[in-house]
């Protein structure tokens, strides 16, 4: 069956690992960082950007070792 | 002395007329090409204040197409139906239709084409004009799936093109197991050297891949297979601007949610095929501004939708003898029903739904489809996984301390003690009436909000054998419409002592 060799991946937001199932979202990236951080995403305070600096939506699929920054937007 | 000076303004003229990329400047063959690209819509076609939908969409292709109707190729790259209420509710058609009118060259398949299952996808694919491709996707005994194919080669401006498809091998992991069960998702670095090569001999002078892979993946991809000129790229809902070079392949994306267009220019040496220069400015954006080009044919189309779905969320979808009320400091009937459901739809021996999440009541009669959005409105799927008896009673202990709404829960019964302090009020566990030990490992489905550890419930990230099923909303849907009439009650599966 596929996916039995590694069911987690971590990913860093600002730097800090985040444990993951794989498959999840920068949206569950988020959940698992910070409470809140999602709605302020969709509000438009926040925006992700990943590590080459270019933004990212909620839903984007996530790897093992992506990497996610925080950026206040406006 | 002399010799060394010329051999170094040589050198120096090389160096300067040649980047890292090796794009030179000009050529007296060069023809030019534009790639427009979308991806990662999810549906949405409606306007909204964030994008202008499908109609402002379909203007802004027009427009850069009238600009250059020989040299111009449209292509998707994934997740085009799933996400919106308009979309979902009339499993994508409405964006068939709309990809339809525009014509679309290639569209490659997404894991959440997979989210309806087969038989949707394939009538999704019977309906569109445009080819679908996935050169990595095969049955489980390696033969093609139907009306899927691997590339195709178009030609623009005398330049042969070949566009590949490639789809992300983590379908096979994200997607509920029934949808993807006859199929093999193979690795696109196992497919696609050979492609290229098979491409390059048939006469094609630029090699797209149509990627939904992710803008890492496409990056590894792009170092890994050699000949690859352009990765249009989607999965990552990544706005790549400007284009990423890999070695020698220019990756571009174009974010998702209809908020951008990808307009990526090309300058092609028109013998060898080679890119010669490429456009940095290659995202544009969708809004609905005035002077924005708009197509009033596409707005058509949206709006026929737009009103049906008024009409779709009046359908009867079961019945309940009760009201259903939602409870956070307690068990509440329509949680237990929630959870139920759950549990029905994955087999599961337990089932936790979290109160925050229930966000209506539905009063008894006639269940709307509507009101079944207005309950669940979030877009929460299935999540299964084994835990231990001590990690189910973690998650209990973290629900009794009362401090966000409490877990509702199928499948299960315990007590509260709430005068106790808290991690140590939870007593007489029971998993269909049997005392739960915490030895044992429990088959528990919950929603991907918790098990990524929301609202704390940091237990849930602890789980083994994960597996993804389908949407919360429609296996509750389902749910009722096999079981009504419903008369959930509130039954003594949470029982607090204060």
């Amino acid at each position: 069956m596929p996916g039995k060799k590694k069911e987690r991946i971590t990913v860093y937001v600002d730097g800090r690992p985040v444990q993951l199932y794989r498959g999840m979202t920068v949206r569950h990236a988020l959940v698992s960082f910070e409470s809140g951080l999602c709605a302020a995403v969709e509000e438009g305070g926040i925006s992700v950007m990943d590590e080459n600096g270019f933004e990212v939506g909620l839903d984007g699929a996530l790897e093992d070792g992506s990497r996610l920054a925080l950026k206040k937007s406006g | 002395m002399k010799g060394f000076r010329l051999a170094n303004l040589v050198l120096a003229f090389l160096l300067l007329s040649w980047t890292a990329i090796g794009y030179a400047a000009g050529s007296a063959h060069s023809v030019s090409i534009t790639i427009l690209h979308v991806n990662d819509l999810h549906g949405h076609i409606q306007t909204t204040a964030k994008s202008g939908g499908a109609a402002y969409l379909a203007g802004l292709i027009e427009q850069h197409r009238s600009a250059d109707p020989g040299g111009t190729v449209l292509l998707a790259a994934g997740d085009m139906f799933q996400g919106t209420p308009v979309s979902n509710v009339f499993k994508g058609k409405p964006v068939v239709e709309i990809m339809n009118r525009l014509k679309f060259d290639a569209v490659t398949l997404g894991n959440h084409e997979f989210d309806w299952g087969w038989p949707e996808l394939l009538k999704i694919m019977e309906q569109a004009s445009s080819p679908y491709l996935a050169a990595n996707l095969v049955n489980r005994d390696m033969s093609r799936p139907p009306k899927i194919n691997k590339s195709i080669l178009l030609e623009r401006k005398g330049v042969k093109m070949a566009v590949i498809g490639i789809i992300t091998p983590e379908t096979a992991f994200t997607t509920n197991p029934r949808n993807v069960k006859d199929f093999k998702f193979l690795q696109p670095e196992s497919v696609l050297p050979k492609m290229v090569r098979v491409a390059r001999a048939k006469g094609a002078k630029l090699i797209i891949v149509l990627s939904h892979c992710g803008l890492e993946r496409d990056v590894k991809i792009a170092r890994r297979v050699q000949g690859i000129d352009v990765i249009i790229g989607g999965h990552s809902h990544t706005a790549v601007t400007p284009p990423l070079v890999a070695g020698k392949t220019i990756i571009a994306q174009a974010g998702s949610n209809g908020l951008y267009l990808g307009v990526l220019k090309l300058e092609i040496d028109g013998k060898s095929g080679r890119v010669i220069d490429y456009s940095r400015d290659n995202l544009k954006s969708i809004t609905a501004s005035a002077g924005s080009p708009f197509d009033p044919e596409t707005e058509k189309i949206v709006s026929r939708y737009s009103d049906s779905i008024k009409n779709e969320f009046s359908r009867v979808v079961g019945e309940s003898g009760v009201d259903l009320l939602r409870n956070s400091e307690g068990e509440s009937n329509l949680g237990n029903l929630i959870c139920d459901a759950m549990r029905s739809e994955s087999g599961a021996e337990i089932a936790f739904y979290n109160s925050g999440g229930i966000r209506a009541n539905i009063y008894h009669g006639k269940v709307r489809l509507e009101q079944a959005f207005e309950a669940l409105p979030f877009d929460n799927v299935l999540v299964s996984m084994d835990l231990t008896g001590e990690q189910v009673k973690s998650i209990l202990e973290k629900s009794a301390s009362l401090e966000i709404g409490i877990l509702q829960v199928s499948g299960l019964k315990y007590k509260i003690n709430a005068s106790k302090p808290k991690d140590g009020r939870v007593e007489d566990v029971t998993v269909n009436g049997i005392r739960l030990d915490p030895k044992n490992i429990y088959r528990v489905v919950t929603n991907d909000f918790l098990a990524a550890g929301g609202d704390r419930f940091l237990t849930f990230k602890e789980g083994k054998n994960i597996v993804y099923g389908d949407d919360v909303r429609e296996s509750f849907i389902r749910y009722l419409e096999k079981r009504s009439p419903v008369t959930p009650r509130v039954e003594g599966r949470i029982v607090i002592a204060r």
